[in-house]
């Protein structure tokens, strides 16, 4: 069996090989073609099936990756495009492998083709300002800067950062859930839920056996703490005699009312967090299964860009009894977790 | 890591704060100046274009994980602050806030602005 992720422009020499040796692959390019807007890679499998040649195409990433070189300025200069050599440059290397672990997740499990489900390619930036702090989407591409040297080194080092920020895109191309209060604290969440089960998908953990950290390995050896956040155990991931402690609440009784952060979207998303993480654990096993589902569908449902966490709570019940029965363990694993957090389900209904 | 500013300069000539919230890490960082060389730091006070947004919050349309900016002007008077999306901080706002943070001591920040409390769930 021979793998291999074709390029546009492969599949279009496929797609005009001759049909009579490979039909099937030359049908299937052709076909894969045809649903490029504006264009599309695939993963191709080809096998031997007696004296047939099976192919089978599967989604595959459509990566590239641009330098800004220290500068603020977008996109910067293209240095790895899909299928290409690694580069050398760590910080262009692990963004290219992270957004492909993230595709990777989404169209494994959850049967996504990439940000928009339509094979939208995997745009970002590295070396995005000087001794920038920050990881950001911009609406069309992941920017990582390469952290100051004293807190934060680059932000590359976090594949749970890099699945953060490609579901900063998910969620835009979904149910645009609001960047403010509780819908922006909801939006984060699911970034970090998707960014952790990006990172547990990969190196194929169970719930129980996750570090349930967003971001670890981000700080540098001076600061005192694990990493941005812990799922788990909200306000618990640094406590540092300059960055302060971990201010994330993990239930409702904790929730903070602020004007700073888009009324503390960084903050309050640990609530939710932590409700994954009880349905998660309830659940058992692979958390990108279950759990990860019931949140998935319930992102890719028919959520009001502006619900609050009771709404969520309420439709990721909905999402479960869908999936797996209104009497499932599911379905209550999903109203146990949240009502660990202080966030009651309207009317009890699922 | 710690690098608090002078405790025994008492109402400084020029007492300048800047805090960053916001950002993938959802942190809120500080620097403040406090110093007696009201003429080094008027020039880059006043340039600001304080008054062009009215007092609170400028647009907010950066999207995810972008930074907020709050400066606040204690001294030399008169007192004014403003909050700034990550994309605003450009022109004479840069040089000010670049300028706290090079010149200025890191701080401990408080706790974020507002209130902590209960929220209907």
């Amino acid at each position: 069996m021979v793998q291999s992720i074709v390029p546009p422009y492969l599949l279009a020499r496929i797609a005009s090989a001759d049909s009579e040796r490979f039909p099937a692959a030359s049908a299937a390019a052709r076909r894969t073609l045809r649903l490029d807007a504006p264009r599309r890679s695939a993963r191709l499998t080809l096998s031997i099936d007696g004296d047939t040649l099976v192919a089978e195409l599967s989604d595959a990433p459509d990566r590239e990756i641009a330098d800004a070189g220290g500068r603020e300025r977008l996109p910067g200069r293209v240095v790895r495009r899909e299928g290409g050599p690694a580069t050398g440059d760590l910080a262009a290397d692990e963004a290219y492998e992270g957004l492909g672990a993230t595709f990777d997740l989404y169209s494994e499990v959850y049967g996504r083709n990439s940000i928009d489900g339509a094979g939208l390619p995997l745009r970002a930036t590295v070396h995005y300002g000087e001794l920038y702090d920050n990881a950001f989407w911009d609406g069309e591409r992941m920017v990582f800067g390469d952290g100051d040297g004293e807190v934060f080194q680059r932000f590359t080092r976090s594949l749970s950062v890099i699945g953060h920020e490609l579901t900063h895109g998910v969620t835009q191309f979904s149910s645009g859930l609001a960047y403010q209060g509780q819908s922006g604290a909801l939006n984060e969440s699911i970034s970090d839920v998707f960014g952790a089960l990006v990172e547990q998908h990969a190196a194929t953990q169970t719930s129980a056996e996750a570090s349930w950290l967003i971001g670890e390995g981000l700080f540098t050896p001076e600061v005192q703490g694990r990493a941005l956040r812990s799922m788990r155990h909200p306000g618990t991931a640094y406590d540092d005699d300059v960055l302060g402690r971990d201010p994330q609440p993990d239930h409702l009784d904790g929730y903070v009312e602020t004007t700073d952060d888009n009324g503390g979207v960084h903050l309050n998303s640990g609530i939710p967090n932590r409700a994954f993480v009880l349905v998660a654990d309830a659940l058992g096993g692979h958390a990108w299964e279950r759990a990860g589902l019931i949140w998935y569908d319930t992102l890719t449902g028919s959520l009001a860009p502006d619900v609050d966490f009771a709404g969520f709570a309420a439709a990721t019940a909905r999402a479960a009894a869908a999936r797996y029965g209104g009497a499932s363990a599911e379905v209550d694993a999903v109203r146990a977790g949240w009502e660990g957090v202080g966030v009651t389900i309207d009317g009890g209904r699922a | 890591m710690a690098d608090e500013p002078d405790p025994d300069r008492d109402s400084p000539a020029v007492d300048i704060r800047v805090t960053r919230s916001g950002g993938v890490a959802g942190m809120r960082r500080g620097w403040a100046v406090a110093s007696p060389d009201a003429r080094r730091w008027e020039p880059l006070v006043d340039a600001c274009p304080w008054d062009d947004d009215g007092p609170g919050l400028l647009v907010r349309d950066d999207g995810p994980d972008r930074m907020l900016w709050r400066i606040e002007v204690l001294a030399p008077g008169p007192a004014r602050s403003a909050e700034l999306p990550e994309s605003a901080v450009e022109g004479p706002w840069r040089a000010l806030v670049e300028t706290v943070r090079d010149e200025g001591s890191r701080v401990r920040p408080e706790p974020p602005h507002g209130s902590a409390g209960t929220a209907d769930g």
